[in-house]
């Protein structure tokens, strides 16, 4: 819904002041409600679902393909579909920009390794079906989740192929398949998040609704990998039609602010993720 | 495969465009033989040169060429606007490689039938220039028109290095700023921009660098400002391998990216007067 004039200046005046009121009733560093679904694509390795209340959904699923770990570039490619633009629009290609070189940073590669010659090579697919605010941070949430629930076939051939010119060999059962997740045996698996933070004021706000954005002065996207600030950091106008008529310049306060409060919060954010896929109902049933 | 393109002569499906590692030679003048960290490099830049702009902008530094072109204010039809649309759309020619090359040009480019789309990392560069100026024009001043910014990348250095966008991204920006400047069109600032790298190994802080090869503990920072509203930052992009990004760090990074950007700023302003002297 685009605001007029006086309701643009009601929502500035309550989202600037020292005590923030939003017009949900959430704290700055609150997100929206979300419903969450993992696994229910029977032929992806791993997918999810992110919807909102508003009626925001993606859906991701996760392919996957044995490769030579020599020949490819990247073991990971990410594709964002996003219905009524092009793929070659700035806004679509902007958002795979940013999900493919956050993916390719901050990545536990090794354990996509297979033997000395074979790796898996991920293919992650992105739908934004319908979405009313700027969908990154969804979109980055719903590849946390798919990632998390995917499943690879148990390699049951010798892992050192370096001699033979054996091609790996999986188990037939798929009940053997392990959690990518459990493939990294030494740490915890937590794939990178992307969260998007509005600047009002002096007020950050996170996860910005489709009506705070059109009264935002700028914007900050920020990386989180690991339990730390990750790259990519960069600022960014959230409008998809420019109509951003408060939008200026950022003070060197509001970024180191914006870190303070990702670095305050984000390990909620990926707790809670985790949890939303534990409490899920196992019945299958997506509707 | 019903649904290929039978009317027109199409190339083979595996088809890739040429490209050579042929380098535009730059003038010896702007070259340089190494500099210290702390230099920004030097420049050579010209404003005017395409007639048919309404302002235009070239720069050459070291082995970055970039020229900028402003259409506008342009009339568009259709319903009212109280403001100007701005839009920017960044190039680079066909035989240049680009930045983190093997990641965003890979095969949904390879069969396009010659003509190519705007790639990732061109998209990339293009909305980091339409966020850095979109508060400096006063875009309420022309209401139902257009402002274009085309910016053709026309050397790299042909690396292929990923924190090498960021350098050319900074160049990009101080000639766009020359470009909006020379178009007449009204801003409210001159936008410039510093790039620094930060080598967490060594502790190394290189401003300007001139070599980009990828490294493990490379951490590169281009902030962009708006020096006369109180060093506003109109861009920030902080992107690299290094995981221990404190506050401390950041801050110094802003700094230095301040200063470099207000050594680009001074010499702009020299060069704009003399332009009015002359």
């Amino acid at each position: 819904m685009i605001l007029s004039p006086a309701e643009r200046s009601y929502l500035y005046d309550s989202l600037a002041k020292d005590e923030l009121i939003r017009p949900d009733a959430r704290a700055d560093y609150q997100f929206r409600p979300i419903e969450v679904k993992t696994s229910f694509l029977p032929s992806s390795n791993g997918s999810a679902r992110v919807r909102l209340t508003d009626g925001s959904e993606i859906i991701t699923s996760i392919k996957s393909k044995v490769v030579l770990a020599a020949e490819e570039k990247s073991l990971i490619e990410c594709d964002i579909d996003i219905p009524g633009f092009r793929d070659d629009s700035n806004f679509v290609a902007n958002l795979k920009y940013n999900m493919t070189s956050l993916l390719n940073k901050s990545f536990p590669f090794e354990s996509l390794k297979l033997t000395s010659k074979y790796a898996f090579k991920l293919f992650i697919d992105c739908v934004v079906i319908s979405y009313s605010s700027f969908p990154l941070t969804f979109i980055s949430i719903a590849c946390y989740l798919a990632l998390k629930s995917t499943k690879l076939p148990k390699l049951i051939s010798d892992v050192n192929d370096e001699e033979t010119a054996e091609q790996p060999l999986f188990s037939d059962d798929w009940e053997n398949a392990q959690y990518l997740g459990d493939l990294n045996d030494s740490k915890s698996f937590n794939p990178p998040l992307i969260i998007v933070i509005g600047v009002v004021g002096k007020n950050l706000l996170f996860d910005p609704s489709a009506e705070e954005e059109q009264v935002l002065e700028n914007g900050i996207i920020i990386s989180w990998y690991n339990n730390d600030i990750s790259t990519p950091i960069h600022n960014l106008n959230f409008s998809v039609h420019s109509n951003m008529p408060n939008y200026k310049g950022l003070s060197q306060q509001m970024i180191m602010k914006s870190i303070l409060m990702a670095r305050k919060h984000c390990a909620n954010i990926v707790k809670a993720l985790d949890q939303a896929i534990e409490e899920q109902t196992d019945d299958g049933v997506i509707f | 495969m019903s649904t290929a393109d039978r009317r027109r002569l199409l190339g083979p499906i595996d088809a890739s465009p040429l490209y050579s590692d042929i380098t535009p030679k730059v003038h010896s003048s702007v070259g340089e033989a190494g500099k210290s960290d702390k230099e920004v490099r030097k420049v050579f830049i010209k404003t005017g040169l395409v007639s048919n702009a309404s302002g235009s902008s070239y720069i050459e530094a070291s082995n970055i060429i970039v020229e900028v072109s402003v259409f506008g204010p342009r009339p568009i039809r259709g319903s009212f606007t109280d403001r100007a649309s701005f839009s920017v759309e960044c190039k680079f020619l066909p035989y240049l490689k680009q930045p983190q090359e093997d990641l965003f040009r890979g095969d949904t480019h390879a069969n396009n039938n010659g003509r190519q789309g705007l790639t990732e990392v061109e998209h990339k560069i293009s909305q980091y220039v339409e966020t850095a100026f979109l508060p400096c024009i006063i875009l309420e001043k022309y209401p139902k028109s257009t402002i274009d910014v085309f910016i053709t990348v026309i050397s790299t250095g042909n690396t292929t290095a990923p924190s090498s966008i960021l350098n050319l991204t900074n160049w990009i920006v101080n000639c766009s700023s020359l470009a909006l400047i020379d178009s007449g069109i009204e801003i409210k600032d001159i936008v410039t921009s510093g790039h620094i790298k930060y080598l967490q190994s060594e502790q190394r802080l290189i401003v300007d660098p001139l070599e980009n090869e990828e490294r493990e503990d490379a951490l590169d920072c281009l902030v962009s400002f708006e020096s006369l509203k109180n060093d506003e930052i109109v861009g920030l992009w902080i992107d690299g391998n290094q995981k221990l990004l404190t506050e401390e760090l950041l801050s110094k990074f802003i700094k230095e990216c301040s200063s470099m950007s207000e050594k680009i700023r001074a010499n702009f302003n020299n060069y704009l007067l003399k332009l009015c002297e002359n």
